[in-house]
């Protein structure tokens, strides 16, 4: 009855039945030739007001105004493209999952790779038609402009793995965000995210973010593609190359490297969920090899700037560090005790170094909650592993045997325990922190006796006792019982402290936000400084109470979670064998 | 090789003591199903008696939390694509994609099970055939009644000639043409050797269609088999008995009172109707005591419990008893 049949090949996309059934929805001649009208009277418009403002009001060359025409037409093909094709990508997913119409495409054989091409191309399928409507004015910009090929080459070749990313984080977006007109939302509001807020990260020390975007290319190359209406903008700060440890990368490879590794993690997002819904987002051997290159990526791009502090471009931070000693100048009746220049260096390094603390611990955090099961995946991993023999190699396979034997599901499976990879994760976490405050010598180097090296070298270990804390939470108890402890052990003091800091009490809020592990990159840094007073002093005292109490919290989480696990174990066990 | 050897291969789905827990709400307990092939196998029973989660289980788009599942020999938690490959699902309140067109539609799924270009046209057009909606081929799906967008989808589920139908409550929202429709497709299926499992509120619509019957409560399968033998069964304990009395009945509703065994005692003209619980020899001496006691009979008859009945009884038996919990 049943027939062999054989499904598409995932690179076979001009036959996929995904891409075609939205070639046929999504292209219907009636929206689409309203679609097509709206866009050519948008281009044309801002075509023409660009190229003749310049052409006549600027009595610039031809050539010229057709390179002022250039850019407008491009950012009007970044929205068609980025915004309103990532807008279709996450909201058909979504409603495709709301309908139940994915769990007829789950059942289909095409493999999940082919299902996931379908829709990143398929969905957006209109957008990609509007997009090549407006071709024809970057194709005159170019010709007449004399605008260099490798330029565009850059440009579009940018905007296409751009083009790609964002479409696949509408289809991560839709594909985790059950709610349909929600998800739209959530995968625009990403991409705003993506374009607007991360890249100001790179302030702080996170500089790859930059790179998500297309803006450092087009910054690399808007000075040979300017028309005398740009002309009039001061010129953008060329990044030139990127520093990525002792290595300098072209912006172009750079922003492809980062563009790439990015698709990558999202197609293996996708290809999870597609072969089971219940699939965590990542598994948990390439969440490790994730978490290491995001480390590598962020540690390569911040160790130059934190080596040599004419390279940090933070700003903000400086002027903050600033602000601070002006305020302690002040307390102290304006006589200004501190070495200002040197305190700037301090606290810049130090704030990047905290920043990049909490960064770290974040994405360990967001790691750690990535691969670690409830109770539900674990029990079914359990019983995978025993239906699976347990051990392949095992000669013994009688059923008895097997029941008796402690039987543990393979450290790879979503269902295994997340303790081993969370503990990687926190060994990586540390080890790149470790390179960065070793790295910092104006933090280290300044006054050799205002350090304890011992403890500066052991701080960061303090980053893996607050995300063994937080893995053991949510192991043991589930993500509704961790937000609760997040939220009020170590968010609510230090909102507290916030508070009280505002309201002018002094002492309490120092030794109060100690508590928190969002504060501890902070108070970590603190605990080397020898003869410490003052507010220093009460840091000191916070973190390492704030450590205390922690070991002994884990200590605990771990022996509640080893009894949860043995009690699951058991009710496996019999529940195999009475069946 | 997916296939398990240990399993038998005359079922076309087997199910060894599936548990589905939400949480701690255990959903379906224990399940052991059995639906050799060929066979139409009806499950039934109220809201919330876990079929629909057994459905998804069975269609791969659910893991259970214990048990083995086999589909034609295949374990689904080994092996679920592979297993995929010999079934056709209809799920309850089927959707469809309303921006297509009929025909488009399947020729999305004939496209994605791999059927070439000419194989699909022909299929898409039995398949309308089968389910009456080739007049409609060239229309929207959203212009579509419920009951033709039910009808849509069971044709989708044929496309690929499946071994294996799990229909999902499949006659919700057709007409009584629809349904009759409906009944024949399924009845050709099962002759052409593929099992057909199927869930229905419509329990006379079972009764009719069905070979097989399995009755779930609470997320328990309280009785399973041959639709007579489950009948039979059921009804030996309790039956319903008719006697046509010559004249007023009154006299012999007073003698049948006070007898053990008997409930429900009602009249309709010259005719009592009660329950009768007791075996086949209690209900012999009876009769024989009715005759002795001069009541003139002229007419006797014991009807079977409808399938409907008797999951009545069922569900009010298992809602006095407590849900079980996962502790």
């Amino acid at each position: 009855m049943t027939e062999n049949l054989r499904p598409v090949r995932w690179w076979q996309i001009w036959v996929n039945p995904i891409f075609l059934r939205y070639t046929r929805s999504r292209l219907r001649p009636a929206p689409l030739i309203t679609w097509i009208i709206l866009v050519l009277t948008v281009a044309t418009s801002i075509f023409f007001l660009f190229y003749y403002s310049s052409l006549y009001r600027l009595e610039a060359s031809p050539a010229a105004a057709a390179k002022d025409a250039f850019y407008p037409i491009l950012f009007f093909q970044m929205v068609i493209l980025l915004f309103m094709g990532t807008g279709s990508v996450a909201g058909g997913i979504s409603r495709e999952s709301a309908d139940g119409m994915i769990d007829y495409q789950r059942l289909t054989p095409m493999t999940p790779l082919a299902k996931i091409i379908g829709y990143l191309f398929g969905l957006p399928v209109r957008e990609y038609v509007l997009f090549a409507i407006t071709l024809p004015f970057t194709i005159f910009c170019i010709n007449e402009g004399n605008i260099p090929t490798g330029v565009i080459s850059e440009v579009y070749g940018t905007l296409f793995t751009s083009a790609i990313l964002y479409h696949l984080t509408g289809c991560v977006a839709g594909t985790i965000v059950k709610r349909r007109h929600f998800a739209g939302r959530v995968a625009q509001i990403m991409v705003i995210l993506l374009y607007f807020v991360l890249p100001t990260f790179s302030q702080l020390g996170f500089v790859f973010f930059e790179y998500l975007t297309m803006r450092p290319v087009i910054i690399e190359q808007f000075e040979s593609v300017r028309g005398p209406i740009f002309g009039g903008f001061p010129s953008p700060e060329k990044i030139g190359e990127v520093l990525l440890f002792e290595w300098k990368l072209n912006t172009l490879n750079f922003s492809l490297l980062i563009q790439c590794s990015l698709i990558v993690i999202f197609l293996s997002i996708l290809y999870r969920k597609w072969r089971q819904p219940t699939n965590h987002l990542l598994g948990k051997n390439f969440s490790l090899a994730v978490h290491l290159w995001i480390l590598t990526l962020i540690t390569g791009n911040a160790l130059p700037i934190i080596k040599d502090k004419t390279q940090f471009t933070g700003g903000r931070s400086e002027r903050a560090a600033e602000i601070l000693i002006e305020q302690r100048a002040a307390e102290k009746n304006g006589i200004n005790q501190i070495d200002t220049e040197e305190t700037i260096d301090v606290l810049t390094q130090s704030g990047i170094l905290a920043s990049l603390g909490i960064g770290f611990l974040a994405l360990t955090f967001g790691m750690i909650t990535i691969t670690t099961p409830d109770s539900d995946k674990f029990t079914r991993a359990l019983r995978k592993a025993r239906k699976l023999a347990v051990n392949p190699k095992s000669s013994n396979k009688d059923p008895e045997v097997q029941v008796k034997r402690k039987i543990k599901a393979p450290l790879n499976a979503d269902g295994a325990t997340g303790l081993w990879h969370a503990l990687g994760f926190s060994i990586l976490t540390f080890a790149a922190w470790s390179i960065i405050i070793q790295h910092a010598p104006n933090l280290v180097g300044i006054d050799p006796n205002k350090y304890n090296p011992a403890i500066l070298r052991i701080i960061p270990i303090g980053l893996i006792l607050y995300a063994m804390c937080y893995h053991a939470i949510l192991e043991r108890f589930g993500k509704r019982t961790l937000l609760l402890f997040v939220i009020l052990c170590w968010f609510v003091p230090l909102l507290t402290s916030l508070i009280l800091g505002v309201r002018g009490i002094e002492t309490i809020p120092v030794l109060l936000a100690g508590l928190s592990a969002i504060a501890s990159p902070v108070y970590l840094l603190v605990l080397p400084i020898v003869n410490t007073s003052g507010d220093d002093r009460l840091m000191q005292i916070s973190g390492y109470f704030s450590l205390f109490t922690h070991s002994i919290l884990l200590i605990f989480l771990w022996w509640t979670l080893n009894r949860h696990k043995v009690r699951i174990r058991k009710e496996v066990s019999n529940q195999e064998s009475s069946s | 090789m997916p296939e398990n050897p240990s399993n038998n291969q005359e079922y076309a789905v087997q199910t060894i003591d599936m548990r589905v827990d939400y949480g701690n709400f255990v959903a379906v307990n224990e399940l052991c199903l059995n639906v050799p092939r060929g066979e139409i196998y009806g499950l039934i029973g109220p809201n919330g008696a876990g079929k629909t989660s057994s459905f998804k289980v069975l269609a791969t788009l659910m893991e259970p939390t214990y048990g083995d599942v086999f589909i034609g020999g295949i374990d689904i938690s080994l092996h679920p694509e592979e297993a995929r490959k010999h079934l056709g699902y209809m799920p309850d309140l089927a959707p469809i994609a309303t921006d297509l067109k009929v025909w488009e539609f399947l020729d999305l799924f004939a496209s994605a099970h791999g059927l070439n270009k000419t194989d699909r046209e022909s299929r898409i057009e039995e398949c309308l055939n089968k389910v009456s909606l080739n007049d409609k081929r060239q229309e929207f799906c959203k212009s579509l009644s419920r009951g033709m967008m039910q009808r849509l989808v069971l044709a989708k589920t044929l496309i690929h000639r499946p071994s294996l139908f799990l229909l999902d409550e499949p006659a919700s929202g057709m007409d009584p043409v629809s349904r009759q429709a409906l009944r024949n497709t399924v009845r050709e299926l099962a002759e052409g050797g593929a099992a057909v499992l199927l869930s229905s509120h419509i329990l006379s619509e079972l009764e009719d269609m069905c070979t097989m019957v399995g009755m779930m409560s609470k997320g328990i399968l309280v009785d399973s088999g041959k639709l007579n033998d489950v009948i039979s069964r059921r009804s030996s304990e309790e039956r319903n008995l008719v006697i046509s009395s010559l004249g007023n009945p009154m006299p012999l509703y007073e003698f049948l009172d006070n007898k053990h065994g008997i409930n429900q005692i009602i009249t309709s003209n010259e005719d009592i109707i009660f329950t009768f619980k007791g075996k086949d020899e209690e209900q012999s001496q009876l009769i024989k005591e009715i005759i002795e006691a001069g009541f003139l009979i002229k007419g006797f008859q014991e009807r079977k419990k409808s399938i409907e009945q008797i999951l009545l009884e069922i569900d009010s038996k298992t809602t006095t008893q407590k849900p079980e919990q996962n502790q």
